[in-house]
């Protein structure tokens, strides 16, 4: 509604101005926040935390602008025909003599003509939005491509960030995980069960045929994980061949210890064989 | 005219003022506003230049253009008290031939005062401009009369020539609302007022306000609004030049710094500059401009800042900087 009285302009402006504060305020903590969700996620620290920081910068951005402007001063800023102008009429306001009346004549004029968008600060809100925008990206890239951060390391805290990987280490032929690393912790829990996607990630099975001897070989040496059929022919499909209770992530080194013994001599020949040529 | 068109016109008078004060004053604008602040908030200014650069001329001519009773004291160290202020004299009444004490009025009755070279006048001189010029009126005996209004004393001193002089005492200092420096006018100026005082005719000032319209604007510059803030601005710039630990740039250059009544100087100056550049509200501008004039004479520099040639101006300088 439109105020007739000096005073109800006054209040009525002093109303843009706190609207537009109150909404640089949100998009400064949005930014706060999305900036210390980026900073706690490549720390390893949970997403919920960020809030408090958040809150705490605008806080203190509050405190800052409350003790350096007082709002007539904002709203003569926005305004520069209301320089001084504003504040000595509202000042003097209840003074009662023909030079007061026409200054607060001449303001109520100029708060007539006060364009509301002259107090958006645009080159602010586009430094928030633009660095909201950068920092979003920098997140998504991070997830989809999965450099080293997933969601579990987002909303789950410590010591999950690597809960893709192991679900995939763990499926080992069964190949479940990996795709999903940063899927959230079911899928994860499924590829450690070995009860994913029967399909097999990692290619089909080789059949090596070592000394007359066919032998049906998976190695995925990124995991330092083998599985092995035998001899002969494939007995099961990928992905069904490990016991629930049986599974345990291994590491590279471990490697030699996973060949079946009767399999150790035959394969090394075939290796130094290999080398030979 | 009321005071209110008085006030709807000040703008107008004050370039009318300018101009005729103009036709024989060339280049001297600040002084002439600063002049006639000094005048319409009802107090009095202190002129200081090198001989020969339009001083007492340009207090004449403003006299001139106010249309006010002038008077000019030419203060010398023989100039007795008495002599500005008047004295009692035996007269005799020719019906009856008794005699009786009768108060001749001094020069210092009049609307407007020039005291010309204060500063070679002996501090007892100087002292009876006193009374004259904070209580606006003489005592003589045990008589005290009123001086008529408005009154102003615009005194004047040249910085050169000190031997034989009695510079002005810091209490007396203080009753100067302005000091105001008369500096060399640029060539073309020069060149104009060369031009102006060689030719046929010594141009001479209009008359231009009446005493009524003075004494309305007087009463309108105390009506002009100044906001809580930038009161407290000007507040903040006459404490900041008092020497303590707080104040730093005072406490390096300054002995002592300006009074209360400083404070109010500037407030009340900058309103009246307010009011002559036509605006009804003061600006932080009019404080600005108006603290330097107010405060150089009020500020008393310490031996450092003598010995390193740092003037009153650059620490009201600095300190305006520093205050925000």
């Amino acid at each position: 509604m439109k105020q007739t009285t000096f005073e109800g302009k006054v209040h009525e402006a002093w109303t843009y101005v706190m609207d537009i504060a109150l909404f640089n305020y949100s998009l400064m903590f949005m930014t706060a926040f999305l900036a210390f969700v980026l900073l706690f996620a490549l720390l390893g620290i949970g997403m919920y935390l960020s809030v408090l920081p958040a809150v705490l910068v605008v806080f203190a951005a509050y405190m800052l602008n409350r003790r350096k402007q007082h709002p007539l001063q904002i709203l003569e800023k926005g305004n520069p025909a209301l320089r001084d102008r504003l504040s000595a009429a509202y000042d003097n306001k209840d003074q009662d003599n023909f030079v007061v009346k026409e200054l607060i004549r001449d303001t109520n004029y100029y708060l007539e003509d006060l364009r509301t968008d002259s107090f958006f600060n645009l080159r602010k809100t586009g430094t928030y939005v633009g660095i909201s925008i950068v920092i979003v990206f920098i997140l998504l890239s991070l997830m989809f491509f999965g450099l080293g951060i997933g969601l579990p390391g987002l909303f789950g805290g410590v010591g999950n960030s690597n809960g893709g990987s192991q679900g995939s280490g763990s499926g080992g032929s069964n190949g479940g995980g990996s795709a999903n690393g940063a899927g959230d912790t079911s899928t994860s829990q499924e590829a450690t069960l070995g009860q994913g996607s029967s399909q097999n990630i990692y290619g089909d099975v080789s059949i090596a045929k070592i000394e007359g001897k066919n032998m049906e070989l998976e190695m995925h040496p990124e995991y330092g994980e083998e599985g092995s059929a035998g001899s002969g022919t494939n007995e099961k499909p990928p992905g069904t061949g490990i016991e629930d209770n049986s599974v345990q992530a291994t590491a590279a080194e471990s490697y030699a210890e996973n060949i079946p013994v009767e399999l150790e001599g035959a394969i090394r020949r075939y290796f130094e064989k290999l080398a030979g040529e | 005219m009321a005071e209110a068109d008085t006030y709807k016109q000040t703008k107008a008078l004050f370039d009318k003022v300018l101009k005729s004060m103009n036709t024989c004053i060339i280049g001297q604008d600040e002084v002439i506003e600063h002049m006639l602040i000094s005048v319409i908030t009802g107090n009095h200014a202190l002129l200081e230049g090198y001989p020969g650069l339009g001083k007492t001329m340009m207090i004449r001519a403003l006299a001139q253009t106010l249309d006010l009773k002038f008077s000019r004291i030419q203060c010398t160290p023989d100039l007795m008290p008495s002599d500005i202020t008047g004295t009692y004299i035996i007269e005799e009444e020719p019906k009856t031939g008794k005699k009786e004490f009768r108060f001749q009025e001094g020069p210092v009755f009049a609307n407007i005062i020039l005291a010309d070279e204060i500063n070679r006048a002996t501090p007892k001189t100087q002292s009876a401009l006193l009374e004259a010029m904070q209580e606006k009126q003489v005592t003589t005996g045990n008589c005290t009369f009123p001086l008529d209004l408005p009154f102003f004393v615009l005194a004047t001193q040249n910085p050169l020539e000190m031997e034989g002089t009695y510079p002005l005492p810091e209490a007396q200092l203080d009753r100067f609302l302005l000091k105001l420096m008369v500096r060399y006018p640029n060539f073309d100026d020069e060149e104009r007022i060369v031009s102006l005082y060689t030719g046929e005719n010594v141009p001479q000032p209009q008359k231009v306000l009446s005493k009524e319209v003075l004494l309305q604007l007087s009463k309108i510059v105390r009506m002009m609004p100044i906001s809580d803030d930038l009161r407290n601005y000007a507040l903040r710039i006459v404490v900041a030049t008092r020497p303590s630990e707080e104040n730093k740039t005072a406490k390096q250059y300054l002995e002592y710094g300006a009074s209360s009544r400083a404070g109010i100087g500037v407030v009340l100056a900058a309103k009246a500059r307010a009011l002559l550049r036509g605006n009804n509200f003061v600006s932080k501008d009019d404080i600005n401009a108006m603290t330097i004039p107010v405060l150089r004479h009020r500020l008393i520099l310490n031996f450092e800042s003598e010995r390193e040639g740092v003037t009153t101006d650059d620490v009201a300088r600095m300190i305006i900087k520093e205050v925000k």
